[in-house]
C-alpha cells in the first residue's frame, strides 16, 4: 500500500509505483512527489499494476502531475493498469490527456 | 520549576526542601494540609510533595481537594510515605495521588522522580492544549458550515421545484452533497437536466456546485442549449476550481415535442434510455473528461442527439452507484445496474425498482461516496410541459413601434447561436411577457431551417432514424466549418395591424431556397425538415408566408390573441 519513487538519473524520467487503493489517503504522499520532482522537463512513468482501485481524488492527483509537469506538453505514461482501472480511467476521457496502456 | 512541599515535620521539610533547592528547583512549603491547598491556589505550582499524616487536613484529603480544584489541568502529586505503609500507599492513589517517595530520601530518586512526572505533566499539557484548538476549530468549522449551507440553500435548493417529469434517489455522506441535481424548462417548452458530481464530498464540493447552479439555471431560462451551458461550466469551474477538483456530469435535453434527447455525459456512468415496458434502447457513455478539466480552446461541446417516441425514460446515475460494494466487497457495476432493468416481471420497471435492486447487493455500512440517482419520464406531467405562465399576457408592455434588423455573417454563424440573445434582447425591452416560449419557437424555427437547409444544404428525411441523427448533426458541423460564404438577415418589428399589436418576423438567407417546384408541395417538404415544426408555428402565428424561392419568410404573431 502506497507510493515508491524512483528516478533514473540517465533518461531522467521519473517513475512512481502505486499500490493498493488510490484515493484521498494518498493524497499527502502523492503532493510530496509533486513538491521534489524536478519539474516541468521531467517525463513520468506511473506503475498501476499493483493499484486494486480507484476514485476521483486520484484522477485529481493525476491532473495535478499533468499540470507540474507542463500541461498539455506534459509526458506521462501510465501503465500495467488492470482493465477495470483502464475502464474507469476511460470514463474519465483520460486518454485524451495521457498515454496510458 | 515550582515544587510545593507539604510536610508537617520541620526537619523532613527543610531536608526535602535543600534537596531540590540543589536541583535549581523553586521551593514554597506548607506546614499542614491547609496550608498545602491554600499555597497551591496562591502560587501554582508545577508539582506537590505531600506528606499524609499532617494536622488540620491529612494529605489524603489536601490531595483529593487539589486534584479537584486542578480540573482538567494535571498537577502532579507525588505522596511520601515509609516503605511499610503499603495501605496508605493504595490509599493515596485512590484519593487521587500520581507517585510516591520513600523515606529516608535519596536525592537523585527525588530528582529523578520529579522529572519524570514532569515530563507526563508536559505531554498532558500539549495535548489538552490541542484538544481545545481542535474543539475551536470543530465550532468553527460548523458555524462556517451552517453558512455555507444557507448559501448553497439559496442557489440551489429554493430553485429546485422537482418538475414532475424527474423523480430521484440522492444520499449524501455529509451533509453536503457533492452531487448535484438541477432541473429546468427552456423558453421554447423544452426540458433540461444536469445531474453533477464534484470531486470529494461536503463542503469542498458544494463550493463548485454553486457556481455551476447559477449557470444551469441562468442559461436554461434564457433558452441557451446543453451544448451552449456545458461550454460555460467548463470555463467558469476551469477557471475557479482548484486543478485537482473537477464535476463529472451528465446534462440531457428534452425538446418541446419529445422527438429528441440531446445528451452530453463527460466522465459519468451510461446515461441509460428505456422503452415504455423500462426495457433498454440507447445507451449514451462517456465521451468527453468531467467539467472543470479542459481549458476552454481544447474542450468538447458535442452533444449525442437521440431520437425517441415520446414515452422512455431516461436515467442518470453518479459513480457513487455504482462504485458502492457488498460485503465480499464486490462493486455494484455497471452489469448490475442494468440487470435491474431486465426483469422478469410484466410491470415496467421505475426508479423504486432500481433503488430497491441496488440496497438489495450492496453493503449499506460500507458507503463512502454520494449516491444519486435520477429518472426522467418524459411522459410524465405533459399538463405542465410549458416554461411560461400565458395568463400573464396582460403585464406591462410598451406601445409603441419598433424595429430591429440583424445580420449574421458566416463567421459569426461559426461562432454563435444568436437566438437567445434575440429572446433575451425582446424580453429586455418588456414588450412579450409571457410570448416568450412562442416567439422563441418561431425565431429558432426559421434560423434553423435558414442555417441548415437554407446556407448547408442538409437533407431533413435524414433525421428519420437515429443513426441518420447522428450523421445529421455531424453533417451539420462539418458543412458548417467548410462553408466560406453566407449570410441570415433577421428582422423584428413591433407594428399595429388591424388595431392589434404584432410582433413581424423576418428571417432571410443567402441560400438558394427550397422551392423547387410547386409552393404547396414546398411548404409540406418544409414541415418535414423538423417534425411539426413550421406546423407549430403556423398554429402560433396569424400568418407565416415564404418568398417565391423559398430563402425568405415572414411571420406575423399577434401579442393580444390570447386576451
Amino acid at each position: 500500500m502506497g507510493i515508491n519513487v524512483t528516478s533514473n538519473d540517465e533518461s531522467g524520467e521519473v517513475n512512481i509505483a502505486i499500490s493498493g487503493r488510490f484515493d484521498f489517503s494518498m493524497n499527502n504522499e502523492f503532493r510530496k512527489i509533486l513538491v521534489d520532482s524536478s519539474g516541468t522537463d521531467s517525463s513520468y512513468l506511473i506503475d498501476m499494476g499493483a493499484v486494486d482501485d480507484l476514485d476521483s481524488s486520484a484522477l485529481g492527483m493525476l491532473l495535478l502531475l499533468r499540470e507540474k509537469a507542463g500541461g498539455d506538453e506534459a509526458n506521462i505514461k501510465i501503465r500495467k493498469c488492470q482493465p477495470d482501472i483502464i475502464e474507469m480511467l476511460e470514463m474519465a476521457n483520460f486518454q485524451t490527456m495521457f498515454d496510458i496502456s | 520549576m515550582k515544587v510545593l512541599i507539604a510536610e508537617d515535620s520541620d526537619l523532613s521539610r527543610n531536608v526535602l526542601s535543600s534537596i531540590l533547592r540543589k536541583y535549581d528547583f523553586t521551593v514554597i512549603e506548607a506546614a499542614d494540609g491547609q496550608e498545602a491547598v491554600e499555597k497551591y491556589l496562591e502560587s501554582d505550582p508545577d508539582i506537590i510533595l505531600m506528606d499524609l499524616m499532617m494536622p488540620n487536613k491529612n494529605g489524603y484529603d489536601a490531595t483529593h481537594e487539589i486534584k479537584s480544584l486542578s480540573g482538567e489541568k494535571f498537577i502532579p502529586i507525588i505522596v511520601i510515605t515509609s516503605m511499610s505503609e503499603t495501605d496508605a500507599l493504595v490509599k493515596s492513589i485512590e484519593y487521587g495521588a500520581d507517585d510516591y517517595l520513600n523515606k529516608p530520601y535519596n536525592a537523585d530518586a527525588i530528582h529523578a522522580k520529579i522529572i519524570a512526572l514532569f515530563r507526563i505533566k508536559e505531554l498532558h499539557d500539549s495535548l489538552s492544549n490541542n484538544r481545545s484548538e481542535l474543539e475551536r476549530l470543530n465550532k468553527q468549522a460548523e458555524s462556517e458550515l451552517l453558512v455555507a449551507e444557507h448559501i448553497y440553500d439559496s442557489v440551489l435548493s429554493q430553485r429546485q421545484t422537482m418538475l414532475p417529469q424527474v423523480r430521484s434517489y440522492m444520499r449524501p455522506v455529509t451533509t453536503f452533497n457533492g452531487d448535484i441535481l438541477m432541473t429546468a424548462y427552456t423558453p421554447s417548452g423544452g426540458l433540461n437536466v444536469m445531474l453533477g458530481d464534484f470531486t470529494g464530498h461536503g463542503l469542498s464540493a458544494a463550493i463548485g456546485a454553486i457556481p455551476a447552479g447559477e449557470i444551469f439555471y441562468g442559461m436554461s431560462h434564457k433558452g441557451f442549449s446543453i451544448g451552449d451551458i456545458v461550454v460555460e461550466l467548463n470555463t467558469k469551474l476551469k477557471r475557479n476550481l482548484p486543478t485537482n477538483m473537477f464535476c463529472a456530469a451528465c446534462l440531457i435535453e428534452v425538446d418541446k415535442e419529445r422527438t429528441t434527447v440531446s445528451a452530453w455525459n463527460g466522465c459519468s456512468p451510461d446515461i441509460i434510455i428505456t422503452d415504455n415496458a423500462g426495457k433498454v434502447i440507447h445507451r449514451v457513455a462517456s465521451s468527453h473528461v468531467a467539467l472543470g478539466i479542459a481549458s476552454p480552446e481544447k474542450f468538447d461541446r458535442k452533444v449525442d442527439i437521440l431520437s425517441i417516441k415520446g414515452d422512455e425514460c431516461i436515467y442518470m446515475c453518479s459513480d457513487g452507484l455504482l462504485d458502492a460494494r457488498n460485503k465480499e466487497g464486490i462493486k455494484f457495476g455497471m452489469q448490475n445496474y442494468l440487470s435491474a432493468f431486465s426483469t422478469d416481471s410484466t410491470e415496467s420497471v421505475d426508479l423504486d425498482d432500481v433503488v430497491e435492486t441496488f440496497f438489495k447487493f450492496i453493503n449499506i455500512d460500507d458507503i463512502n461516496d454520494d449516491i444519486s440517482l435520477v429518472e426522467v419520464n418524459v411522459d410524465r406531467g405533459i399538463d405542465s410541459w410549458h416554461a411560461d405562465d400565458f395568463s400573464d399576457v396582460n403585464s406591462i408592455r410598451l406601445e409603441t413601434e419598433w424595429a430591429l434588423d440583424l445580420s449574421f455573417n458566416i463567421e459569426g454563424l461559426k461562432e454563435i447561436n444568436p437566438i437567445p440573445l434575440l429572446v433575451n434582447f425582446v424580453n429586455g425591452i418588456n414588450v412579450i411577457h409571457g410570448h416568450k416560449e412562442r416567439i422563441y419557437t418561431v425565431l429558432t424555427e426559421f434560423f434553423t431551417n435558414s442555417l441548415e437547409h437554407g446556407l448547408l444544404n442538409l437533407e431533413s428525411s435524414l433525421k428519420s432514424s437515429a443513426t441518420g441523427f447522428m450523421e445529421y448533426f455531424d453533417l451539420k458541423e462539418s458543412r458548417l466549418a467548410e462553408l466560406q460564404d453566407g449570410e441570415i438577415d433577421i428582422h423584428l418589428a413591433q407594428k399595429k395591424i388591424d388595431d392589434n399589436w404584432c410582433i413581424i418576423i423576418d428571417v432571410k438567407d443567402t441560400g438558394k431556397g427550397f422551392v423547387s417546384g410547386k409552393d404547396q408541395l414546398s411548404l409540406e417538404d418544409n414541415v418535414g425538415y423538423s417534425g411539426r415544426g413550421i406546423q407549430l408555428v403556423e398554429q402560433i402565428c396569424e400568418s407565416v408566408e415564404y418568398n417565391d424561392v423559398g430563402n425568405s419568410v415572414r411571420a406575423v404573431y399577434a401579442l393580444n390573441k390570447n386576451k
